[in-house]
């Protein structure tokens, strides 16, 4: 239909008033530097996971209906009634995870190689933007689920917030909507997830892209090149004029193989591991909800629930912006020298303590070894083994175990709370009388047991607790796994003793009686 | 696929013509297929909110089992630290009301919690009653022998004799429950001899009562290698003793034991009551 001419003619009409088609070519076409190689998709990848975000996106707006009493239904609808609509969710939801950690990843590749430095220093400040939009984005999109989580996770976005001096009840309000979550909590997340924030990072990543071309495309930093703002643009102009490559197709295509991997990879994990949530419905009357964020924001639940309480208040209102200001002020802090990692040992620190803080929090986080298992008494049996060849007196102790619901805070077998030490070679580490005591007592955290068990619940929890070895461990203090003292019941000074050997050999002649 | 069967005849004169269609029929169907299996992958979510399903039911039984008797009952009713359910004979004796009472109210003498009425986090009074069929459905059937003899769950009769309880508690259980009642030389001569341990010691009889030593006499614990009333036991010269335990014998056991519940340091701190 069209001569290749018309098509020309019609670009050149379109250039002559706009003056993008030169742009466009310019963007496509221009040089960068042939060291750009692999170290250089990741950017690329988190505005190809952006773009599917904006998609899938502005399709769930078109079904989700954001009202305090419809949203968590509509969510379901969307999963159950839409055709492949849990996928749209699904692929929303992963493309979000997916979007924070290649930016993340980005982030971190531009700082080990001190991109940031001389003359991209505002292409690192619109990053950090765009990085504390994103994060705004993934909070807010975990809003929109109303579920149990998300209310409990604006209750502790309203308490962090409800702390700022003289202020505090003021910006509450004007997160919340009023003084309580509500459904004009839920209006001003909507607004802020699909409108203002999604805007905000257009425009910053149209910044951010403009500033990269002004900038042109790092090297691959290269130990004794160290950037001089004095030389450095006339040294990377002529270099990249000498040996650059056209950016379309030669950089291009490495972004476009690892986009369709990423791709691929995301629809997999839409597919195999589904959407995120609904959780339970939101119930401010039921309070034995666990509520959790999303994994991104773990490492700040665990930094929340580890902190002393008395430096909450500070820390908490204090260290994020003065750490996101601190990055922003990165490069005016280090505009020149060397940007090989090899050459900048703390910088490489830095980075290693930060990766390492961020990944043990965000695993304390999905573990959170300091909430109780509130359910472990009833439903974590008594490992087989630990029920096996013990005394009538030791199986009621191990009953006492579970109805003094010690188990939600001490593992045995591996399952149960981890807030106190596992009990498994608890024999190993305590006395008899440091048993009864630590029983009696408490310390440490644990709370006292003396009044609520009786005697004998005392003696046939500690009788228990004192089989408990760590499978045959020899004892780790003076006076432990040493035979109860005053209650010798039994004939033989242990019987147990006696017969372990016994007992080992004709282990499945016990346990097929 | 009939469509483009029945379509064919006429595009033999037209190659092309039918090569595309073909394909575009091709392409629909994928898609379409495409479509129905994707909304069948790994990913879909289960239905929200999960059906409910009945505790009467071995499934559901099965989940509620899980959460809130597991614990100490059992991951599948045996081998916990308490009474395992997964015991025909057991579930069979004990009526279906005092089961429902236990289950509901708790057992006072023992560490057995209340699962519903005002208990918290309780079940309604009909998800017990479901749950006992659902016991009954999934363990009460299929397993049943003759370890109890048929006793009753309860004590239908008079307190026992405390010196026959002695007798025989020397002849058929001190072998494997060794207390002050057997020589040491006499404990642990078999190859195969499991020394379960003290049933005398009176700080484990003051967590018992008198149901539970019964229960536990009649019914044994099979899942520990414990013997039912009918035995067969391990004499004290640890050969085997078949003649089964009577109905006097478990009365008088029970008397014997706890006649041993208070004798020290003092005082008793269980009172009667069910297992």
């Amino acid at each position: 239909m069209k001569s290749p001419g018309a098509i020309e003619r019609t670009l050149g009409w379109v250039d002559d008033r706009t003056g993008l088609v030169a742009v466009t070519e310019h963007a496509m076409f221009h040089k960068v530097p042939r060291s750009a190689k692999w170290w250089y998709v990741f950017g690329s990848a988190t505005l190809m996971f952006f773009i599917v975000q904006l998609v899938t996106g502005v399709l769930l707006t078109t079904l989700f209906v954001p009202s305090a009493a419809e949203a968590y239904q509509s969510l379901v609808y969307i999963d159950e009634k839409i055709p492949m609509g849990w996928m749209l969710r699904a692929l929303h939801g992963w493309s979000s995870n997916a979007m924070c950690i290649m930016m993340l990843i980005h982030m971190t590749q531009i700082f080990l190689h001190g991109t940031y430095k001389f003359p991209r220093e505002l292409t690192w400040v619109a990053g950090v933007a765009l990085c504390v939009t994103t994060l705004g984005l993934a909070f807010t999109g975990q809003i929109m689920r109303w579920d149990a989580n998300a209310y409990w996770g604006l209750g502790i976005g309203a308490a962090i917030v409800d702390r700022v001096p003289f202020a505090g009840n003021w910006l509450r309000s004007v997160v919340l909507g009023g003084p309580d979550i509500s459904g004009a909590t839920l209006s001003r997340f909507f607004a802020l997830h699909v409108f203002v924030l999604p805007g905000t990072a257009i425009g910053l990543i149209g910044l951010h892209l403009i500033l990269v071309l002004k900038g042109g495309i790092s090297e691959m930093p290269k130990v004794g090149q160290p950037i001089e703002p004095e030389t450095y643009r006339k040294e990377y102009e002529s270099r990249v004029k000498k040996t650059g490559v056209p950016f379309f197709p030669d950089a291009a295509r490495r972004d476009m193989v690892f986009c369709g991997a990423a791709l691929i990879g995301l629809i997999g994990l839409a597919a195999w591991y589904g959407p995120f949530g609904p959780g339970p419905v939101p119930n401010p009357t039921i309070i034995e909800v666990a509520p959790r964020p999303d994994g991104l924001f773990l490492w700040l639940f665990a930094v929340l629930a580890l902190l002393p309480p008395y430096t909450e208040t500070f820390l908490i209102l204090v260290g994020p912006p003065v750490g996101i200001a601190f990055l922003a002020a990165l490069p005016f802090i280090s505009p020149r020298g060397e940007r090989a990692p090899s050459r900048r040992p703390i910088s490489v620190i830095i980075l290693c303590i930060i990766v390492t803080a961020l990944a043990v929090l965000t695993w304390l986080g999905e573990t959170s070894p300091w909430s109780p298992v509130m359910k472990a008494w009833t439903s974590i049996p008594t490992p087989i083994e630990y029920v096996r060849d013990r005394s009538p007196l030791e199986l009621q102790g191990a009953i006492q175990l579970q109805y003094a619901q010690c188990r939600n805070c001490h593992s045995i077998g591996g399952e149960g709370g981890k807030r106190g030490p596992a009990l498994d070679d608890v024999a190993t580490r305590l006395s008899w009388d440091q048993l009864v005591r630590q029983i009696q007592q408490g310390g440490g955290n644990m709370p006292a047991y003396g009044k609520s068990l009786s005697s004998a619940e005392t003696e046939a929890l500690a009788a228990f607790l004192s089989t408990l070895d760590g499978g045959h461990l020899p004892a780790r203090i003076p006076g432990a796994m040493e035979h109860q003292p005053g209650r010798d019941q039994s004939p033989t000074a242990d019987p147990r003793a006696e017969i372990d050997a016994e007992t080992d050999a004709n282990s499945d002649t016990v346990a097929a009686r | 696929m009939n469509r483009s069967d029945s379509s064919h005849p006429h595009q033999l004169h037209h190659p092309r013509a039918s090569a595309s269609k073909v394909f575009r029929l091709l392409i629909a169907a994928s898609l379409t297929g495409g479509v129905v299996a994707c909304d069948d992958l790994p990913g879909k979510p289960p239905p929200n909110p999960a059906p409910v399903i009945s505790v009467a039911t071995t499934a559901g039984f099965e989940g509620m089992w899980a959460e809130r008797c597991s614990g100490c009952h059992g991951a599948d009713g045996q081998l916990g630290a308490g009474l395992p359910m997964r015991n025909a004979e057991y579930l069979n004796a004990v009526p279906d009301d005092d089961m429902f009472s236990m289950i509901r109210n708790g057992v006072p003498s023992s560490r057995m919690p209340g699962f519903g009425g005002d208990a918290i986090g309780g079940v309604s009074d009909e998800i017990i009653r479901d749950f006992i069929k659902g016991m009954h459905l999934t363990w009460g059937e299929g397993e049943a022998s003759d370890d109890s003899r048929g006793f009753p769950w309860r004590s239908t009769g008079t307190g026992g004799d405390v010196a026959s309880g002695a007798t025989v508690f020397a002849a058929k259980c001190a072998a494997c429950h060794p207390g002050e009642q057997v020589a040491p030389t006499q404990a642990g001569t078999m190859p195969d001899q499991l020394i379960a341990g003290s049933v005398t010691d009176p700080f484990y009889l003051r967590l018992i009562s008198d149901q539970h030593l019964r229960s536990n006499i009649v019914f044994g614990r099979k899942d520990l290698g414990m013997p039912g009333a009918a035995g067969p036991f391990r004499g004290p010269d640890g050969g085997e003793v078949t003649t089964p335990l009577t109905a006097t014998d478990v009365a008088d056991l029970v008397a014997f034991l706890a006649s041993k519940r208070n004798t020290w340091p003092s005082g008793p701190e269980v009172e009667d009551g069910e297992p």
